[in-house]
């Protein structure tokens, strides 16, 4: 029975999990939308964030943004300009969590509640910072992969957060 | 859900019979903690309202199954929680937008933006939560009033109107 290959190899990974570089790629993950400890590995569907900053700078929205003319009207027509500040995929599987930690201090908890017949997901999110009083406990949404929906209003650096939410698969 | 919440949500829903609907108003008038429910459920069924009227025929898609939604989990969950807190403190749908834009042609049927996404439910605690859409678009914009201050912010300006 081959165990030094097995101890070595056991040895190794033990060593690579004890490193900085591992516990600092960990945060990092917990922080950029990786899974929590109990997420299974099953990938059931995908939901693009894209974190924007609404100014009143006058400035040019960020191209990188892309074409929402949502952000020409109502509410959003106050701010003068937007920027991408971040857009993470998370890949979600029912019972599984993942987090993405917003520029505010904020947290952001997604999980696929149910994938129903016509294919649209249910998607349970929630904005918490942690400690402090909730922000946004629960908020559900139905849909279909392309659709998208977006939570607004969150203070940020004499602005506001604006969250679009995309299903991609 | 107790009883009483199911006589309310019959009383309301006009589901009663002559005599039933009789009796309970003899016991709506010798109980004030009744008349009190009574009056939170006319006024969240009021909001309800309010909102499905102002939609228009574009957005039925986006808001009827939210309603349904809010309707199953109004019977289905306890009264003071159903009321006070998954139906979302002040949830207030508007549309003056979507309202003030006539000049622009209704969408293209394209599969990805015909029909929005749906906002089922919202837990929004006691802080105030819009739901409404924007010009032509069907993307539902969940809006929280943030009354955190960062910095030199305006918390007047988190408010959309």
């Amino acid at each position: 029975m081959p165990r030094l290959p097995f101890a070595l190899a056991l040895g190794a990974a033990c060593l690579f999990a004890l490193s900085p570089t591992a516990s600092a790629k960990t945060k990092a993950d917990a922080a950029l939308g990786k899974p929590l400890a109990d997420a299974p590995e099953k990938l059931e569907t995908i939901v693009e964030v894209s974190v924007l900053h609404g100014t009143h700078e006058e400035r040019d929205t960020d191209p990188r943004i892309g074409n929402m003319p949502e952000l020409r009207e109502g509410p959003f027509a106050k701010y003068a300009s937007y920027q991408l500040l971040t857009r993470v995929r998370l890949p979600l599987s029912r019972g599984g969590k993942r987090q993405l930690k917003l520029p505010n201090g904020r947290l952001l908890e997604a999980r696929l509640e149910e994938i129903l017949a016509d294919g649209s997901s249910r998607l349970v999110a929630s904005i918490n910072r942690p400690e402090a009083k909730d922000f946004l406990p629960l908020l559900e949404v139905k849909a279909r992969p392309g659709q998208a929906f977006i939570v607004a209003g969150q203070s940020y650096k004499r602005g506001i957060l604006v969250l679009v939410f995309k299903v991609l698969r | 859900m107790t009883e009483e919440s199911k006589l309310l949500l019959r009383f309301v829903d006009q589901e009663m019979s002559v005599d039933e609907a009789q009796k309970f108003r003899a016991r709506l008038a010798e109980s004030p903690a009744l008349r009190q429910k009574l009056q939170e459920m006319r006024r969240v069924g009021a909001l309800l309202r309010v909102w499905a009227n102002r939609v228009e025929p574009r957005a039925e898609k986006l808001v009827e199954p939210t309603l349904l939604r809010v309707r199953q989990a109004e019977r289905r969950g306890a009264f003071a929680a159903g009321l006070s807190y998954a139906l979302a403190a002040a949830l207030v749908v508007v549309l003056p937008w979507s309202q003030r834009a006539p000049e622009f042609p209704s969408p293209a049927p394209a599969a990805d933006r015909a029909v929005g996404a749906a906002i089922e439910r919202i837990e929004a605690g006691d802080r105030q939560a819009q739901v409404f859409v924007v010009g032509t678009s069907s993307t539902p914009v969940v809006w929280l009033a943030d009354d955190t201050q960062d910095d030199d912010d305006d918390p007047h300006e988190q408010d959309p109107g």
